[in-house]
């Protein structure tokens, strides 16, 4: 046991609070595992299989509103569970992936016009942006 | 005190040396401090420079002035 000028109070607090962090990673990561294997075995592999078809007006906005709704409680979460070092590697992760898409995208544009690449696609720049974020916030929290 | 190596720009810091003379672990002072084992190893290796908060919170629980844990150099140009 260390010697320290802090009560126990905070400590325990600390503990707990880590305990939900790693719950809550399993949680997150565990449902991204299934989606993942959802859309490889049941969809195109990036899409989910009922997105495959065009929606609904109204089970667009229902969509709209939940995936709003689940991220707001994901960062609302993450706010009380990251340190500031995490927060500073998130940030990290996503202005890379902002610099990426912010000049990437131009000159895929550029290519595309010239006949010299397929034409921009918005889900490719969704996951890039999403896996540079990720890299990112790996290389600076890890590395 | 002995900070053992200064680079313009860079702040150096004796963290992983107090931490050391404590017999205290990464994880034991990342439990003090209510941060991550992984922010004290980036704190520790130069990677990381912490808040203005997280380097009070280091500077009480050790006791010491935080001049005398953070350098960023200029102490040594006088």
């Amino acid at each position: 046991m260390m010697a320290t000028p802090t009560n126990a109070e905070p400590l325990a607090t600390a503990r707990r609070r880590r305990r939900e962090y790693r719950k809550g990673f399993a949680v997150f990561f565990a449902c991204g595992l299934l989606a993942t294997l959802g859309n490889v075995a049941l969809g195109d592999g990036l899409v989910p299989p009922f997105l495959l078809g065009p929606l609904s007006p109204s089970a667009a906005l229902w969509l709209a509103a939940g995936f709003l709704a689940a991220l707001g409680l994901v960062a609302w979460l993450a706010h009380g569970l990251l340190d500031e070092h995490e927060i500073s590697a998130a940030a990290y992760g996503q202005a890379a992936a902002c610099g990426i898409v912010v000049v990437g995208y131009p000159v895929w544009f550029l290519l595309w016009k010239g006949g010299l690449a397929h034409e921009p696609s918005h889900v490719a720049l969704y996951v890039t942006l999403l896996l540079v974020s990720w890299a990112g916030y790996a290389y600076r929290k890890f590395a | 005190m002995s900070f053992c190596l200064w680079v313009a720009g860079a702040v150096i810091n004796r963290l992983k040396e107090l931490r050391s003379e404590r017999g205290w672990t990464q994880a034991q002072l990342a439990e003090e401090l209510d941060v991550s084992r992984q922010t004290i190893n980036a704190v520790e290796t130069g990677k990381y420079d912490p808040s203005l908060p997280l380097a009070f919170r280091i500077a009480r629980l050790f006791g010491l002035p935080i001049q005398e844990i953070f350098d960023d150099g200029y102490s040594h140009e006088r």
